[in-house]
């Protein structure tokens, strides 16, 4: 009587363990899931903001500083003109002067 | 049921529970570290494409403001080139006009017959011979037949010989000066107001330009 139930017992504990380490295997499995999911959503991520908006985005904000910029080069260059369009009459008769002096003997 | 196999029984079942709590314990500790690998993973996956990112849109950045900005400079450089050219065009064009007068007698500050000795005789000296065919145009060609005799002296005391000028049946076209050829027209030295104002154009424009101020 005491052997039957010493067996019985020792049954329901193994029945115990396999429950276990099923229960193992799925938190096991899960997590593995888990971070398959993890790694390819970071993989997404990097694929969609790396052709997408973000960088176009700074392109036409880079594109305006850069035509902002240029048209202060314009500005400046366009000082320049006005000063060699003023250049005094004097110097020009200088000039004149010292190009006659090697044309004529 | 006597004591000793109760005593065992709950033995058993303590041993079988503490193997039960190892074995969740251990399958959570395997799950724990393959998250913290996945989240190594996923922060150097996130962290590589950023940088990859940052470096494309860095060349496209540097490409996009260098593109601008290089055609702003070049645009500029371009105009104040153009200015500066013509600048210096109107010294040239004033300078020819300035010769025109001289040579027509309409500018009082300059002898241009004493001019026409100089380049005659600068002339002579270069071509060397003592037989010489000088080519001028219509103009000074009625002024060189009256004064030939004066101007083959002038000419001869300054290269210090004897020098016998003919004047050229055809007449050349330009503002004043001569083309001046040995007897056998073999060697021949361009002397005329045109030539010499070319010359200084492509020799001296550079220096010009400072006078003038627009380097």
């Amino acid at each position: 009587m005491e052997v039957k139930r010493y067996i019985e017992v020792s049954e329901k504990l193994r029945k115990l363990l396999l429950e276990a380490e099923a229960q193992a295997q799925e938190i096991i499995r899960q997590a593995e899931e888990r971070a398959e999911k993890m790694v390819s959503e970071a993989r997404e991520e990097v694929k969609t903001t790396g052709t997408g908006e973000a960088i176009d985005q700074l392109l036409k904000e880079a594109e305006k500083a850069a035509n902002d910029e240029a048209k202060k080069i314009l500005e400046e260059y366009d000082k320049k003109l006005s000063q060699l369009k003023e250049i005094p009459q004097e110097q020009f008769q200088n000039a004149t002067e010292f190009v006659l002096k090697r044309v004529i003997p | 049921m006597s004591s000793d196999i109760v005593e065992l029984e709950v033995k058993l079942i303590e041993r079988i529970m503490e193997r039960r709590k190892e074995i969740i314990s251990e399958a959570e500790k395997k799950a724990n570290e393959t998250i913290n690998k996945a989240r190594g993973k996923m922060r150097e996956i996130l962290t590589e494409g950023r940088e990859t990112q940052l470096r494309i849109a860095g060349t496209r950045l540097r490409a996009v403001r260098y593109k601008i900005l290089g055609e702003a400079e070049s645009e500029g450089r371009r105009k104040v080139m153009a200015m500066r050219q013509e600048m210096i065009s109107r010294v040239f064009d004033e300078v020819r006009n300035r010769l025109k007068a001289i040579a027509e007698g309409k500018d009082e500050s300059l002898n241009y017959q004493d001019i026409l000795v100089k380049l005659i005789s600068e002339a002579a000296s270069a071509v060397g011979d003592r037989k010489l065919i000088i080519a001028v145009n219509k103009r000074d060609r009625q002024f060189l037949q009256e004064e030939l005799e004066k101007i083959e002296l002038k000419i001869s005391g300054i290269l210090g010989y004897d020098v016998k000028l003919n004047i050229d049946d055809e007449p050349i076209d330009c503002l004043g000066g001569i083309t001046l050829y040995d007897s056998l027209k073999k060697k021949v030295f361009y002397n005329t107001l045109d030539g010499r104002l070319q010359k200084a154009r492509s020799g001296i424009a550079a220096e010009m330009a400072t006078v003038l101020g627009v380097i």
